[in-house]
Formats: C-alpha cells, structure tokens, sequence
C-alpha cells in the first residue's frame, strides 16, 4: 500500500478513536456519579474506622502480642502483588514484542499506580504512632528489609508513574487539543502535563528512549519489590516463613493475581465506556493463556511450598501445616487453593472458557483466592511461634478482624477504584497514539 | 576495733536518723560494719560478714547494741532486710524475714545467679527496717559474689545486627550502588522529560 494512502487510512481511524476515547472523558454520567458516591461512602467510612483506631489505639482492632500483624499487611501484601501487573503488561509483554498487549498497557499501569499508593497507605495505617513514620526514615537502619521496602515501594511509585505518564503525554496533547468544551481546570491540567507536545520527531524519540529504559529497569524493580515483601516475612522467626522458595512464590503470585486483576478491570472498562472495538475478545483470549500459565508457574511454587514441610512435620513448623491442611484455617487454605488456583487452570485451558464472561468470574476466584492467601500466609504463622503462648489471654490465641480493620480495608479497596476510576475519566484509557500508529499512521501526523 | 573507735570519734558518715561507719576487710572474710546514733547516743552496731562455703555464699549479719564507745550485748528478734544493689534500685535477696537469734546474727544465701561488674563484685545492704529503736541503720558491703559480667562488644562493631551507624561497609556499598543506580536513571529520565518542550 502506497505510504500516504496507509497514512489517510490511519488518519480516518485517529478520528474514530479521538471520538471513541474523547466520549469516555465524560463526567455527567449518572451511573459514574452513583459510582463516584459509593466509593467515597465506603472510604468515609474507613476514615472513621481509621480516625477510632489512632482516637483509642491498635487496641481497637483484633491484633494482640501474637498476631501483630493482621489484614491490614494481608491488605498489603495484596496491593503489592496486584502492582506488578504494570511491569508484566507494560514492560515484559512489551519487550517480547506482545502487540496484542497495547491496548492493555495504559489500563495495567493505572492499576499498578493506584495500588502501590495504596499499599504505602495501609502500611501506615498498621503503624500504631504514625506520626512517627518519619523516623523510619530519619534514623532507620540499612540493615532492616523494612527499610529496603520502603526505598523500593517509593521507586517503584515513581517508575510506575513515570511508565504512566510517558506514554500518556502524546494523548495529553491531543486532549489538549481537542476537548475544547472540557472545564477551565481540566485544560489546565492537560496543558500543563503536555510539556509542550507536538508531535515532532525529537519529542517522540525522548519519549520511546525513556519508555524502553524505564521498561527495563523496572523488571528488576518489580521482582525487588516483591521479593523485599518476601523478605519482611522470611527474616522473622515463625513458621511457614523460612523458605527459600518464598521470594519466586511470591512474585509469581503477584504476577498472576494482578493479571486476574486486570481481566476483571478489561470487562468492566470493555463494557462501561463501550471499547468492545479495542478491547476484543481476542485481548481475553490471549489474556486467558497468561493466567493459565502464571496459575501453572504459582501452582508448581505452591507444591515447593508446602511439601517439603508436609512431609517432614517438624515441631511447630507440623502444627503450623496441619492446621492449614486439616485444622481451623483448612476450609479457607482449600477454598484458596482449589477455586483460586485450580480453578482458572482448568477453566482457562480449553477456549471456550477464555471467552469474557466466564474469565471474569474465574478472575473474581483469583482475586479472592489471592487476597485470602495472603491471610493464610500472614496470620496462621503469626499464631505459631516458636516459644509457646503461655498466661496470656484468651484473645491472644486467635485471631478474627474487628469491624474497624474490614472497614478500613474496604476503604483501602474503594480507594484503589477511585484512584482507577478518578485517572480513567481525565486521560484516554487506550493509549490513542500508539493504536493509530499500530493501523499505519505517521507518528508526526498524530494531532 | 580501735580503728573502729577512731572512726566513731571523728569523722563518720550521716544517713538518715543515724550515723554509719563502714569498714571493710577484703579478704574471703569479708566485714562491714555500722553505728547508729540517735541524737548523741549510740544504740546499735551491724556487721556483715562475707563468707563461701562448699562454693555457697553466705552473708552474715552481726547486730550488737551499742553503747557510747563500746559494744554492747547482741540484739535478738530483730528484722534484717538484705538487698544487693542493681542499675536502677536495689533488689531484695535472702528470705522474706531474716531474724537474728539471740547471738544477733543472721545468716543469709546469696543467690548464685546474680551478675556483678566486670570483676563480679556486688554491692551488699542489710538495713534494719520495721523497728522503733534501731530504725534506719544501714551498712553496706563489696563482696566479688556476683558473676563477672561479660560485655559483648561486638554491638559496636559492623555487623547486620549492629546500629544503623554501624552497618557492614559491603551492605553499605550494594545498597547505596544500586539505589544511586535506580535513582541516577529516573533522574535522568525527568532531565529528559524537561527537554521535551524544546525538541525538534
């Protein structure tokens, strides 16, 4: 095809996205109000749950001498894992050259910015003096992984912004542009975040050359920032945390709870702002592999996990599997491991099963699987130390979240989807450029 | 005992209601004794012996009156309560109630678990307490009972259990490269996002 008739080809289609993205930008929707309004109920809600917990103390929630860290670092753990779905789709599909993933990269780092802030959130909420967090700062030690978690979630945030925002500046622009009839702060906002963008071929090869560096570096980034959670857990003294295995366990976790994370996020965007045109069906279909393997990846990391100690049953490292494998947490350790693992593995694998609406239901699995995981990985060690519990009360010996913890971490969750939600509505949630681009235009001719 | 007198009659040490004057001899018979005066007269004089015995250590406690400048008959029935010296307070050892007999002595075990200073030296009271007459009197002792104790100066070396002041120069190095590694990136990386607006 002759270069300039491709280029009016693509030039026709960069006219159906502006109208097909532009249209997603609205905000008088009632159902995104109603939206809007739920999700600040929900976060009201845990700032008062929040406000009670630093008005009286911990002592309002359900975490005692044994148990010292509860939900909120389960909470944690989880964002942490749902984060790494940024480095998967914008960097590791990127790099091997994945085109199908384009239309997914912008959607996997909003998601990754908003739980990675989310995560740094609730780690302050389990402090019990937070007003104190700086001094983890100011005097802490080099030696703690606590403070290498710290460094490492801090920079993951800004590389993950940063990989949000690059790719973003050309889309900027055309809004910029053209949303002419947007309010006076939202062009300020756009005009200020397009750095001046027009589309030259100097500004493009900034941007493609910061995109490829930032996509490398974040993969050893994204495999620290998991393995340092890991690590919070592997250099303390309880059972079901002295593995060496507990750092891969984790990342491939993360890898595949954060692609059910963005299955789910793909249906719901697919169908509320009407993008079935760039989020085909094709997408949950290749989407539906990555699970099926990632679930395969965490299901061999699982069986590493559990039998060596399994078939060994030492001491308290015993008591600590058997109340997992047929004690209290049994019902919950199964539930996770039969629905939230085996589950996506045999339903994904055949195609029919890859097709929207069944993979979101098996997401919904993942997740919940993934996030009681991280409850079974945290709480029943907790429960096991290796000195025995003696003359404490009786609230010591178990553990069961207080209202203030559900709610507080249900804000957590509301504020993950309206951070989502809130990005979503100011910039184009496919990255417009990079389409047109796929479909035959000029770069320079993107305006 | 003269120099004991000497001591009386010059310079002794006021604590309290009463006058003490501690004496020492450090040998494995160790002694410390004390004067009581009430206004001018002197009613009460404790010693204390240091002994060991089948590798038991023993405190006694010796309490006579005392009258003028001699000592007098031994004080029975009498409540003596024993402490040694620790870094905040003093801890309570020997039984609940220690009674001297009718020859004033009592004699108590001194635990064999207790640190000492880096020579195992402990600092031993008896003090009689709950009594109308001797109330307030008070010697004290040296005795080398404790265990010497061992300080561990390893904290103070690099080590990744040390102080963050004193962390191992190899960690040091690894983490501060690869944050400044990390960090030189991004940096570098907002350099170029500012150049943007300029780029042709």
């Amino acid at each position: 095809m002759d270069k300039s008739i491709h280029s009016q080809v693509g030039e026709g289609f960069l006219d159906e996205i502006k109208d097909d993205l532009f249209q997603t930008l609205s905000w008088k929707s009632p159902r995104f109000k109603l939206w809007l309004a739920a999700l600040f109920i929900i976060i009201l809600l845990g700032i008062f749950a929040y406000y009670r917990q630093v008005r009286f103390g911990l002592v309002v929630t359900a975490m005692r001498d044994y148990t010292s860290w509860g939900i909120y670092i389960s909470n944690f753990v989880f964002f942490v894992a749902v984060s790494l779905i940024g480095s998967l789709v914008s960097s590791i599909l990127k790099l091997s050259n994945a085109k199908w993933s384009t239309p997914l990269t912008r959607i996997s780092e909003i998601i990754a910015v908003a739980s990675i802030i989310c995560a740094a959130i609730i780690i302050i909420v389990d402090m019990g003096r937070p007003d104190r967090f700086f001094n983890v700062i100011l005097h802490g030690r080099i030696q703690s992984p606590i403070i290498w978690d710290v460094i490492v979630i801090f920079t993951y945030l800004i590389i993950s912004l940063l990989l949000l925002y690059l790719p973003l500046i050309p889309d900027i622009a055309l809004c910029r542009d053209h949303l002419t009839s947007a309010p006076g702060w939202r062009k300020k906002v756009y005009r200020i975040l397009a750095v001046g963008w027009k589309s030259k071929p100097g500004q493009y090869n900034i941007i493609l050359k910061s995109i490829r560096i930032l996509g490398i570096m974040i993969i050893p980034v994204a495999f620290a920032i998991h393995t340092i959670t890991s690590w919070l857990f592997a250099t303390t003294w309880r059972p079901g945390w002295d593995s060496t295995n507990l750092g891969p366990y984790f990342v491939s976790g993360a890898f595949m709870v954060g692609s059910g994370v963005i299955i789910v996020a793909m249906f719901f965007i697919r169908k509320s702002m009407g993008l079935e045109k760039y989020i085909t069906e094709k997408h949950f279909d290749h989407m539906g592999k990555l699970l099926v393997l990632l679930s395969l990846v965490y299901l061999y990391f699982n069986i590493n996990e559990y039998l060596g100690p399994a078939f060994k049953m030492v001491g308290v490292e015993g008591e600590h599997i058997t109340e997992l494998f047929t004690g209290k947490y049994a019902l919950m350790y199964w539930m996770v491991q039969i629905f939230g693992l085996i589950l996506p593995i045999l339903v994904l694998l055949p195609k029919k099963g890859r097709k929207p609406f069944p993979m979101l239901i098996v997401s919904f699995f993942v997740i919940l699987g993934a996030w009681f995981k991280r409850f079974l990985i945290v709480i029943p060690s907790l429960q096991h130390p290796y000195l025995p519990i003696q003359d404490v009360d009786e609230s010591y010996r178990r553990y069961f979240p207080t209202w203030e913890e559900w709610a507080i971490c249900a804000a957590s969750v509301a504020g993950v989807l309206l951070i989502i939600t809130l990005i979503m509505k100011l910039f184009p949630v496919i990255p417009m450029w990079e389409i047109a681009e796929e479909k035959g235009m000029r770069k320079e001719d993107i305006k | 005992m003269n120099r004991l007198k000497n001591h009386l009659d010059g310079s002794s040490i006021k604590i309290g209601i009463g006058m003490i004057l501690l004496f020492i001899l450090v040998n494995f018979e160790l002694q410390a004794i004390a004067f009581i005066q009430d206004d001018e007269r002197i009613t009460s004089v404790i010693q204390l012996e240091f002994s060991v015995e089948d590798s038991l250590k023993y405190i006694t406690a010796q309490v006579n009156e005392y009258n003028l400048d001699s000592i007098g008959k031994p004080i029975g029935e009498l409540d003596i309560y024993f402490y040694v010296q620790r870094t905040f307070s003093q801890l309570p050892i020997g039984d609940y109630f220690n009674t001297t007999d009718e020859n004033g002595e009592v004699r108590i075990e001194f635990p064999h678990d207790l640190p000492g200073d880096s020579a195992g030296n402990v600092i031993i009271f008896a003090r009689i307490e709950e009594d109308d007459m001797f109330e307030g009197a008070e010697v004290s002792g040296i005795a080398s009972f404790g265990i010497p104790l061992y300080i561990d100066h390893r904290a103070n070396k690099r080590s990744l259990t040390a102080a963050s002041a004193n962390a191992p120069i190899s960690l040091l190095l690894l983490v501060n490269g690869i944050i400044l590694a990390v960090w030189g990136i991004i940096i570098y990386i907002f350099i170029e996002i500012f150049k943007i607006r300029r780029a042709e």
